[in-house]
Protein backbone atom coordinates (compact mmCIF):
# COMPACT_ATOMS: atom_id res chain seq x y z
CA UNK A 1 0.00 0.00 0.00
CA UNK A 2 1.38 3.36 -0.93
CA UNK A 3 1.95 5.66 1.97
CA UNK A 4 1.29 9.22 0.99
CA UNK A 5 1.03 10.26 4.59
CA UNK A 6 4.39 9.85 6.22
CA UNK A 7 5.70 11.46 9.34
CA UNK A 8 9.43 11.92 9.57
CA UNK A 9 10.90 11.65 13.03
CA UNK A 10 11.29 15.40 13.25
CA UNK A 11 7.68 15.83 12.29
CA UNK A 12 6.59 13.32 14.89
CA UNK A 13 8.47 15.14 17.57
CA UNK A 14 7.15 18.47 16.39
CA UNK A 15 3.61 17.11 16.13
CA UNK A 16 3.92 15.67 19.59
CA UNK A 17 5.11 19.00 20.89
CA UNK A 18 2.15 20.71 19.24
CA UNK A 19 -0.07 18.47 21.27
CA UNK A 20 1.75 19.63 24.36
CA UNK A 21 1.30 23.29 23.52
CA UNK A 22 -1.65 23.75 25.82
CA UNK A 23 -2.69 22.83 29.35
CA UNK A 24 -6.18 24.36 29.41
CA UNK A 25 -7.29 23.04 32.77
CA UNK A 26 -7.45 23.96 36.41
CA UNK A 27 -4.78 22.85 38.82
CA UNK A 28 -7.66 21.58 40.97
CA UNK A 29 -9.01 18.17 40.16
CA UNK A 30 -12.71 17.69 39.52
CA UNK A 31 -14.84 16.37 42.37
CA UNK A 32 -15.70 12.67 42.14
CA UNK A 33 -18.41 12.05 39.57
CA UNK A 34 -18.17 15.49 38.00
CA UNK A 35 -17.51 15.72 34.27
CA UNK A 36 -16.22 18.64 32.26
CA UNK A 37 -15.92 19.00 28.50
CA UNK A 38 -13.61 21.58 26.91
CA UNK A 39 -13.02 22.82 23.40
CA UNK A 40 -10.04 24.99 22.58
CA UNK A 41 -8.29 26.62 19.65
CA UNK A 42 -4.54 27.22 19.64
CA UNK A 43 -2.31 29.32 17.41
CA UNK A 44 1.20 27.87 17.27
CA UNK A 45 4.21 29.70 15.87
CA UNK A 46 7.72 28.38 15.54
CA UNK A 47 9.85 31.16 16.97
CA UNK A 48 12.48 31.11 14.21
CA UNK A 49 10.09 30.64 11.28
CA UNK A 50 7.25 32.64 9.80
CA UNK A 51 4.79 29.80 9.58
CA UNK A 52 1.71 29.55 11.76
CA UNK A 53 -0.14 26.38 12.60
CA UNK A 54 -3.45 25.98 14.33
CA UNK A 55 -4.59 23.11 16.45
CA UNK A 56 -7.91 22.28 17.99
CA UNK A 57 -8.37 20.45 21.24
CA UNK A 58 -11.29 18.55 22.71
CA UNK A 59 -10.88 17.36 26.29
CA UNK A 60 -13.21 15.40 28.55
CA UNK A 61 -12.28 15.17 32.23
CA UNK A 62 -13.98 13.30 35.04
CA UNK A 63 -13.37 13.25 38.75
CA UNK A 64 -12.56 9.77 40.01
CA UNK A 65 -11.74 10.35 43.68
CA UNK A 66 -11.26 13.22 46.11
CA UNK A 67 -7.85 14.07 44.68
CA UNK A 68 -7.81 12.28 41.33
CA UNK A 69 -9.35 13.06 37.98
CA UNK A 70 -8.61 11.81 34.48
CA UNK A 71 -8.84 13.40 31.07
CA UNK A 72 -9.08 12.15 27.53
CA UNK A 73 -7.57 14.67 25.11
CA UNK A 74 -7.75 14.88 21.34
CA UNK A 75 -5.49 17.40 19.59
CA UNK A 76 -5.79 17.77 15.85
CA UNK A 77 -4.89 20.26 13.16
CA UNK A 78 -8.15 21.51 11.64
CA UNK A 79 -8.99 20.92 8.01
CA UNK A 80 -9.96 18.18 5.60
CA UNK A 81 -6.53 17.51 4.19
CA UNK A 82 -3.51 15.93 5.78
CA UNK A 83 -3.64 16.35 9.53
CA UNK A 84 -1.63 15.38 12.57
CA UNK A 85 -3.42 14.22 15.68
CA UNK A 86 -2.68 13.23 19.22
CA UNK A 87 -4.97 11.23 21.48
CA UNK A 88 -3.94 11.01 25.11
CA UNK A 89 -5.15 9.90 28.50
CA UNK A 90 -4.05 12.11 31.37
CA UNK A 91 -4.64 11.21 35.02
CA UNK A 92 -4.03 14.03 37.47
CA UNK A 93 -3.41 13.85 41.22
CA UNK A 94 -3.86 16.85 43.50
CA UNK A 95 -1.15 17.05 46.12
CA UNK A 96 -2.57 19.89 48.21
CA UNK A 97 -5.72 19.89 50.29
CA UNK A 98 -8.89 21.02 48.54
CA UNK A 99 -10.08 24.54 49.26
CA UNK A 100 -6.73 26.27 49.60
CA UNK A 101 -5.65 29.34 47.69
CA UNK A 102 -2.70 27.45 46.23
CA UNK A 103 -3.11 24.13 44.47
CA UNK A 104 -0.38 21.78 43.31
CA UNK A 105 -1.12 18.80 41.11
CA UNK A 106 0.83 16.33 39.03
CA UNK A 107 -0.41 14.82 35.79
CA UNK A 108 0.97 12.23 33.42
CA UNK A 109 -0.30 12.24 29.88
CA UNK A 110 0.27 9.19 27.69
CA UNK A 111 -0.86 8.96 24.13
CA UNK A 112 -0.42 8.17 20.48
CA UNK A 113 0.45 10.46 17.56
CA UNK A 114 -0.63 9.83 14.00
CA UNK A 115 -1.13 11.52 10.66
CA UNK A 116 -3.93 10.94 8.22
CA UNK A 117 -5.03 12.42 4.95
CA UNK A 118 -6.77 11.97 1.68
CA UNK A 119 -4.92 10.11 -1.06
CA UNK A 120 -5.87 8.75 -4.45
CA UNK A 121 -6.19 5.35 -2.76
CA UNK A 122 -8.57 6.62 -0.12
CA UNK A 123 -8.01 7.59 3.46
CA UNK A 124 -4.48 6.88 4.56
CA UNK A 125 -3.12 6.98 8.07
CA UNK A 126 0.37 6.61 9.48
CA UNK A 127 1.28 5.93 13.08
CA UNK A 128 3.79 8.55 14.13
CA UNK A 129 4.71 7.44 17.59
CA UNK A 130 3.88 7.68 21.24
CA UNK A 131 4.18 10.38 23.86
CA UNK A 132 4.54 10.77 27.60
CA UNK A 133 4.00 14.13 29.18
CA UNK A 134 4.54 14.65 32.92
CA UNK A 135 3.15 18.02 33.95
CA UNK A 136 3.04 19.97 37.21
CA UNK A 137 0.02 22.21 37.68
CA UNK A 138 0.35 25.17 40.04
CA UNK A 139 -2.85 27.06 40.70
CA UNK A 140 -3.13 30.38 42.53
CA UNK A 141 -6.54 31.81 43.32
CA UNK A 142 -6.28 35.44 42.30
CA UNK A 143 -9.88 36.20 43.18
CA UNK A 144 -13.06 34.17 43.52
CA UNK A 145 -13.55 32.69 40.07
CA UNK A 146 -10.09 33.54 38.74
CA UNK A 147 -7.23 31.06 38.99
CA UNK A 148 -3.73 31.66 37.68
CA UNK A 149 -2.51 28.32 36.33
CA UNK A 150 1.16 27.66 35.61
CA UNK A 151 1.99 24.29 34.09
CA UNK A 152 5.65 23.41 33.52
CA UNK A 153 6.01 20.16 31.63
CA UNK A 154 8.32 17.69 29.99
CA UNK A 155 7.21 16.03 26.81
CA UNK A 156 8.79 12.82 25.56
CA UNK A 157 7.99 11.67 22.05
CA UNK A 158 8.93 8.19 20.84
CA UNK A 159 8.79 7.99 17.03
CA UNK A 160 7.48 4.65 15.82
CA UNK A 161 10.31 2.29 14.84
CA UNK A 162 13.06 4.44 16.36
CA UNK A 163 15.22 3.62 19.35
CA UNK A 164 15.79 7.24 20.25
CA UNK A 165 13.22 9.72 21.48
CA UNK A 166 12.67 13.44 21.35
CA UNK A 167 12.28 15.66 24.38
CA UNK A 168 10.48 18.95 24.65
CA UNK A 169 10.18 21.13 27.71
CA UNK A 170 8.42 24.32 28.54
CA UNK A 171 5.46 25.74 30.39
CA UNK A 172 1.98 27.11 30.01
CA UNK A 173 0.62 30.04 31.96
CA UNK A 174 -2.95 31.19 31.84
CA UNK A 175 -5.89 32.45 33.86
CA UNK A 176 -8.93 30.29 34.31
CA UNK A 177 -12.17 32.17 34.82
CA UNK A 178 -14.95 30.09 36.31
CA UNK A 179 -17.97 30.17 38.60
CA UNK A 180 -18.02 28.92 42.22
CA UNK A 181 -19.60 25.62 41.17
CA UNK A 182 -17.04 25.21 38.38
CA UNK A 183 -19.75 24.41 35.87
CA UNK A 184 -18.13 26.57 33.20
CA UNK A 185 -14.69 28.01 32.53
CA UNK A 186 -12.86 30.17 30.03
CA UNK A 187 -9.13 29.68 29.93
CA UNK A 188 -6.81 31.88 27.85
CA UNK A 189 -3.17 30.90 28.09
CA UNK A 190 0.26 31.17 26.52
CA UNK A 191 2.73 28.28 26.19
CA UNK A 192 6.41 28.19 25.33
CA UNK A 193 7.94 24.83 24.42
CA UNK A 194 11.49 24.03 23.28
CA UNK A 195 12.78 20.90 21.60
CA UNK A 196 16.53 20.30 21.50
CA UNK A 197 17.58 16.85 20.40
CA UNK A 198 18.80 14.83 17.48
CA UNK A 199 15.53 15.05 15.57
CA UNK A 200 14.67 18.70 15.72
CA UNK A 201 15.83 21.95 17.30
CA UNK A 202 12.88 24.23 17.55
CA UNK A 203 10.82 26.41 19.89
CA UNK A 204 7.10 27.04 19.75
CA UNK A 205 4.98 29.85 21.14
CA UNK A 206 1.29 29.08 21.50
CA UNK A 207 -1.64 31.35 22.20
CA UNK A 208 -4.79 29.48 23.06
CA UNK A 209 -8.22 29.79 24.54
CA UNK A 210 -10.61 27.09 25.66
CA UNK A 211 -14.20 27.02 26.84
CA UNK A 212 -15.39 24.39 29.31
CA UNK A 213 -18.77 23.24 30.56
CA UNK A 214 -19.65 20.60 33.08
CA UNK A 215 -22.12 19.41 35.66
CA UNK B 1 -43.19 43.70 48.32
CA UNK B 2 -42.18 41.14 50.94
CA UNK B 3 -39.34 38.96 49.81
CA UNK B 4 -38.87 36.75 52.84
CA UNK B 5 -41.25 35.27 55.42
CA UNK B 6 -39.89 37.73 57.98
CA UNK B 7 -40.87 40.65 55.75
CA UNK B 8 -44.43 39.45 55.33
CA UNK B 9 -47.18 41.31 57.14
CA UNK B 10 -48.74 39.37 60.05
CA UNK B 11 -52.25 38.08 59.46
CA UNK B 12 -55.11 40.24 60.83
CA UNK B 13 -56.09 39.37 64.39
CA UNK B 14 -59.76 39.30 63.53
CA UNK B 15 -61.10 37.14 60.84
CA UNK B 16 -62.88 39.13 58.18
CA UNK B 17 -65.52 37.49 56.12
CA UNK B 18 -64.87 37.90 52.47
CA UNK B 19 -66.76 36.64 49.53
CA UNK B 20 -65.10 33.60 48.12
CA UNK B 21 -65.54 33.30 44.39
CA UNK B 22 -67.05 30.02 43.42
CA UNK B 23 -65.01 28.10 40.97
CA UNK B 24 -66.75 27.81 37.65
CA UNK B 25 -66.98 24.24 36.39
CA UNK B 26 -65.56 25.50 33.10
CA UNK B 27 -62.57 27.21 34.68
CA UNK B 28 -59.17 25.83 33.82
CA UNK B 29 -56.03 26.35 35.82
CA UNK B 30 -53.96 29.20 34.44
CA UNK B 31 -51.14 28.17 32.18
CA UNK B 32 -47.83 29.31 33.65
CA UNK B 33 -46.23 31.89 31.43
CA UNK B 34 -42.61 30.97 30.79
CA UNK B 35 -40.70 33.54 28.85
CA UNK B 36 -37.99 32.52 26.41
CA UNK B 37 -34.70 32.48 28.32
CA UNK B 38 -32.23 35.27 27.81
CA UNK B 39 -29.29 33.07 28.76
CA UNK B 40 -27.97 31.05 25.84
CA UNK B 41 -27.29 28.08 28.10
CA UNK B 42 -30.92 27.98 29.25
CA UNK B 43 -32.49 28.15 25.81
CA UNK B 44 -34.15 25.04 24.41
CA UNK B 45 -33.03 23.60 21.10
CA UNK B 46 -36.34 24.25 19.40
CA UNK B 47 -38.26 27.50 19.43
CA UNK B 48 -41.60 27.54 21.24
CA UNK B 49 -44.60 26.83 19.02
CA UNK B 50 -45.23 29.70 16.58
CA UNK B 51 -41.88 31.24 17.42
CA UNK B 52 -39.81 32.88 14.73
CA UNK B 53 -36.12 33.73 14.63
CA UNK B 54 -34.12 35.37 11.89
CA UNK B 55 -31.10 37.43 11.18
CA UNK B 56 -28.09 38.18 9.04
CA UNK B 57 -24.45 37.30 9.42
CA UNK B 58 -21.36 38.54 7.62
CA UNK B 59 -19.08 35.58 6.93
CA UNK B 60 -15.48 36.38 6.08
CA UNK B 61 -13.25 33.49 5.09
CA UNK B 62 -9.56 34.27 5.10
CA UNK B 63 -6.91 32.07 3.50
CA UNK B 64 -3.19 32.45 3.93
CA UNK B 65 -0.54 31.04 1.64
CA UNK B 66 2.95 32.26 2.45
CA UNK B 67 2.73 36.03 2.51
CA UNK B 68 -0.43 36.10 0.39
CA UNK B 69 -3.84 36.73 1.94
CA UNK B 70 -7.15 35.98 0.29
CA UNK B 71 -10.48 37.04 1.73
CA UNK B 72 -14.03 36.24 0.69
CA UNK B 73 -16.94 38.11 2.23
CA UNK B 74 -20.39 36.56 2.13
CA UNK B 75 -23.70 37.61 3.62
CA UNK B 76 -25.98 35.01 5.12
CA UNK B 77 -29.69 35.43 5.78
CA UNK B 78 -30.99 32.78 8.15
CA UNK B 79 -34.37 32.13 9.68
CA UNK B 80 -36.29 29.43 11.49
CA UNK B 81 -39.83 29.00 12.66
CA UNK B 82 -41.69 26.51 14.82
CA UNK B 83 -45.01 24.96 13.97
CA UNK B 84 -46.05 22.97 16.99
CA UNK B 85 -43.18 20.63 17.72
CA UNK B 86 -41.78 20.89 14.21
CA UNK B 87 -39.23 23.48 13.27
CA UNK B 88 -38.09 24.54 9.83
CA UNK B 89 -34.94 26.51 9.07
CA UNK B 90 -33.56 28.09 5.93
CA UNK B 91 -30.42 30.03 5.08
CA UNK B 92 -29.13 31.72 1.99
CA UNK B 93 -25.48 32.72 1.52
CA UNK B 94 -24.69 35.44 -1.01
CA UNK B 95 -21.28 36.53 -2.23
CA UNK B 96 -20.48 40.16 -1.44
CA UNK B 97 -16.82 40.92 -2.03
CA UNK B 98 -13.42 39.29 -2.42
CA UNK B 99 -9.85 40.46 -1.87
CA UNK B 100 -6.79 39.05 -3.64
CA UNK B 101 -3.15 40.15 -3.58
CA UNK B 102 -2.42 42.77 -6.22
CA UNK B 103 -0.14 40.36 -8.03
CA UNK B 104 -3.18 38.29 -8.96
CA UNK B 105 -4.65 41.12 -11.05
CA UNK B 106 -8.39 41.17 -11.63
CA UNK B 107 -9.98 37.96 -10.47
CA UNK B 108 -13.54 37.42 -11.67
CA UNK B 109 -16.16 37.35 -8.92
CA UNK B 110 -17.74 34.00 -8.08
CA UNK B 111 -21.46 33.46 -8.48
CA UNK B 112 -23.63 35.66 -6.32
CA UNK B 113 -25.57 32.73 -4.87
CA UNK B 114 -23.11 30.67 -2.85
CA UNK B 115 -25.23 28.19 -0.95
CA UNK B 116 -28.68 27.26 0.29
CA UNK B 117 -29.46 25.48 3.52
CA UNK B 118 -32.80 23.89 4.43
CA UNK B 119 -33.70 21.89 7.52
CA UNK B 120 -36.76 20.39 9.13
CA UNK B 121 -36.73 19.04 12.67
CA UNK B 122 -39.14 17.32 14.95
CA UNK B 123 -38.78 18.08 18.61
CA UNK B 124 -38.92 14.92 20.69
CA UNK B 125 -38.79 17.34 23.58
CA UNK B 126 -37.56 20.95 23.78
CA UNK B 127 -33.94 19.79 23.93
CA UNK B 128 -33.95 16.82 21.62
CA UNK B 129 -34.68 16.75 17.91
CA UNK B 130 -34.46 14.50 14.90
CA UNK B 131 -34.44 16.05 11.48
CA UNK B 132 -33.17 16.38 7.98
CA UNK B 133 -30.71 18.94 6.63
CA UNK B 134 -29.99 19.79 3.03
CA UNK B 135 -27.02 21.92 2.03
CA UNK B 136 -26.45 22.94 -1.58
CA UNK B 137 -23.30 24.84 -2.51
CA UNK B 138 -22.41 26.18 -5.93
CA UNK B 139 -25.91 25.75 -7.26
CA UNK B 140 -25.31 28.12 -10.14
CA UNK B 141 -21.64 27.36 -10.64
CA UNK B 142 -19.76 24.67 -12.53
CA UNK B 143 -18.92 22.86 -9.31
CA UNK B 144 -21.93 21.86 -7.24
CA UNK B 145 -22.06 20.00 -3.95
CA UNK B 146 -25.29 18.66 -2.47
CA UNK B 147 -25.28 17.19 1.01
CA UNK B 148 -28.18 15.66 2.90
CA UNK B 149 -27.97 14.59 6.51
CA UNK B 150 -30.30 12.93 8.96
CA UNK B 151 -29.44 14.56 12.27
CA UNK B 152 -30.08 13.73 15.90
CA UNK B 153 -29.54 16.79 18.06
CA UNK B 154 -29.52 17.08 21.83
CA UNK B 155 -28.80 19.84 24.29
CA UNK B 156 -27.82 19.06 27.87
CA UNK B 157 -28.29 21.84 30.42
CA UNK B 158 -25.55 20.97 32.85
CA UNK B 159 -26.23 23.91 35.13
CA UNK B 160 -27.92 27.32 34.78
CA UNK B 161 -24.64 28.58 33.35
CA UNK B 162 -23.31 25.64 31.34
CA UNK B 163 -24.65 23.54 28.50
CA UNK B 164 -23.47 21.16 25.83
CA UNK B 165 -25.20 21.11 22.49
CA UNK B 166 -24.33 18.00 20.46
CA UNK B 167 -25.46 16.65 17.12
CA UNK B 168 -24.65 13.58 15.11
CA UNK B 169 -25.56 13.23 11.46
CA UNK B 170 -25.48 10.52 8.84
CA UNK B 171 -25.98 11.25 5.19
CA UNK B 172 -24.80 11.48 1.66
CA UNK B 173 -22.79 14.04 -0.30
CA UNK B 174 -22.70 14.30 -4.05
CA UNK B 175 -20.41 16.64 -5.94
CA UNK B 176 -20.37 17.29 -9.66
CA UNK B 177 -18.18 19.28 -11.96
CA UNK B 178 -19.15 20.49 -15.38
CA UNK B 179 -15.69 22.00 -15.87
CA UNK B 180 -14.42 18.67 -17.10
CA UNK B 181 -15.41 16.94 -20.33
CA UNK B 182 -17.26 14.75 -19.80
CA UNK B 183 -18.69 16.13 -16.58
CA UNK B 184 -17.80 14.11 -13.52
CA UNK B 185 -19.61 13.16 -10.38
CA UNK B 186 -18.44 11.61 -7.15
CA UNK B 187 -20.15 10.83 -3.90
CA UNK B 188 -19.50 10.21 -0.24
CA UNK B 189 -21.19 8.74 2.77
CA UNK B 190 -20.94 11.36 5.50
CA UNK B 191 -20.84 10.87 9.26
CA UNK B 192 -20.60 14.07 11.24
CA UNK B 193 -20.58 15.12 14.89
CA UNK B 194 -20.82 18.70 16.13
CA UNK B 195 -20.40 19.91 19.66
CA UNK B 196 -20.95 23.32 21.23
CA UNK B 197 -19.69 23.94 24.73
CA UNK B 198 -21.62 26.90 26.16
CA UNK B 199 -20.56 29.00 29.15
CA UNK B 200 -22.80 31.80 30.39
CA UNK B 201 -20.37 34.43 31.64
CA UNK B 202 -23.02 36.96 32.63
CA UNK B 203 -26.81 36.86 32.34
CA UNK B 204 -26.53 38.31 28.84
CA UNK B 205 -23.13 37.22 27.54
CA UNK B 206 -22.20 33.65 26.67
CA UNK B 207 -19.06 32.10 25.26
CA UNK B 208 -19.11 29.03 23.09
CA UNK B 209 -16.37 26.61 22.14
CA UNK B 210 -17.26 24.42 19.22
CA UNK B 211 -15.78 21.52 17.34
CA UNK B 212 -16.98 19.41 14.44
CA UNK B 213 -15.56 16.13 13.22
CA UNK B 214 -16.74 14.52 10.02
CA UNK B 215 -15.82 11.46 8.03
CA UNK B 216 -16.42 11.33 4.30
CA UNK B 217 -16.22 7.85 2.91
CA UNK B 218 -15.55 7.80 -0.80
CA UNK B 219 -18.45 6.04 -2.43
CA UNK B 220 -16.87 5.59 -5.83
CA UNK B 221 -15.16 8.33 -7.80
CA UNK B 222 -14.23 8.50 -11.47
CA UNK B 223 -10.84 6.92 -12.02
CA UNK B 224 -9.81 9.62 -14.49
CA UNK B 225 -10.13 12.40 -11.92
CA UNK B 226 -7.71 15.18 -12.59
CA UNK B 227 -7.25 15.88 -8.89
CA UNK B 228 -7.07 13.83 -5.75
CA UNK B 229 -10.24 12.62 -4.20
CA UNK B 230 -11.10 9.90 -1.75
CA UNK B 231 -12.18 9.42 1.82
CA UNK B 232 -11.32 12.15 4.25
CA UNK B 233 -11.61 13.24 7.84
CA UNK B 234 -12.56 16.85 8.43
CA UNK B 235 -12.17 18.73 11.68
CA UNK B 236 -12.84 22.34 12.55
CA UNK B 237 -12.80 24.19 15.81
CA UNK B 238 -13.76 27.66 16.96
CA UNK B 239 -14.95 30.01 19.65
CA UNK B 240 -17.85 32.42 19.62
CA UNK B 241 -19.61 34.98 21.80
CA UNK B 242 -23.32 35.72 21.97
CA UNK B 243 -24.44 38.97 23.58
CA UNK B 244 -28.14 39.44 24.23
CA UNK B 245 -28.43 43.20 23.78
CA UNK B 246 -32.22 43.21 24.14
CA UNK B 247 -34.66 40.50 25.23
CA UNK B 248 -35.23 39.48 21.61
CA UNK B 249 -31.96 40.48 19.97
CA UNK B 250 -28.61 38.69 19.97
CA UNK B 251 -25.35 40.02 18.58
CA UNK B 252 -22.94 37.24 17.71
CA UNK B 253 -19.27 37.09 16.81
CA UNK B 254 -17.23 33.98 16.17
CA UNK B 255 -13.90 32.74 14.96
CA UNK B 256 -13.48 29.27 13.47
CA UNK B 257 -10.39 27.53 12.14
CA UNK B 258 -11.35 25.58 9.05
CA UNK B 259 -7.81 24.61 8.10
CA UNK B 260 -4.86 24.84 10.43
CA UNK B 261 -2.10 23.96 7.99
CA UNK B 262 -0.74 25.35 4.76
CA UNK B 263 -4.12 26.62 3.61
CA UNK B 264 -4.68 28.52 6.84
CA UNK B 265 -8.41 29.01 6.42
CA UNK B 266 -10.22 30.96 9.09
CA UNK B 267 -13.86 32.00 9.25
CA UNK B 268 -14.82 35.24 10.98
CA UNK B 269 -18.51 35.76 11.69
CA UNK B 270 -20.43 38.74 12.98
CA UNK B 271 -24.17 39.01 12.93
CA UNK B 272 -27.42 39.85 14.58
CA UNK B 273 -30.38 37.59 15.26
CA UNK B 274 -33.82 38.60 16.42
CA UNK B 275 -36.82 36.51 17.40
CA UNK B 276 -40.46 36.66 18.18
CA UNK B 277 -41.71 34.06 20.58
CA UNK B 278 -45.27 33.79 21.91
Amino acid sequence: MSRAVTLACASVVAAGALGACTAAQSARVLAPGKTQVSVGANRVTATDEDGVLWSGQVMVRRGLADKVDVGVILDRTPGSGEATSMLAVEPKVQLTAPGGNVTVSLALGAGVIWADGMTSDGLDAELGGYMLSPTAFLGFELAPGAELVAAPRLHFVFPDGEDDHGTAYGASIGVRFTDPARTWAVHPEVTYMTIEDTFVDESFLTLGVSVSAGD
Amino acid sequence: MPTTPEDAEPPPATAVAVATPTASPRAVPPTPVVSYPTALTARPLVLPANGLEGGVRLLTTRYESGDDRFMFHNLEARGRGALGTTEVEAALVMFVYQQFPESFGDVPDPDRLQSIFLAARHGLDPDQTVGLELDVAGLTSEFTTVRGLAVYHRKAHLSPRAAIDSAVGLGYQRSSSSQTVPSQTWSYVVVETRHRIQAQLTPTVALEGRAALRFLRDNGSPSEMTFTTGSAIGFDVGVGVTATVAPTIDVIAAFDVLDGGDLGAKLFTIGVMTRRVP
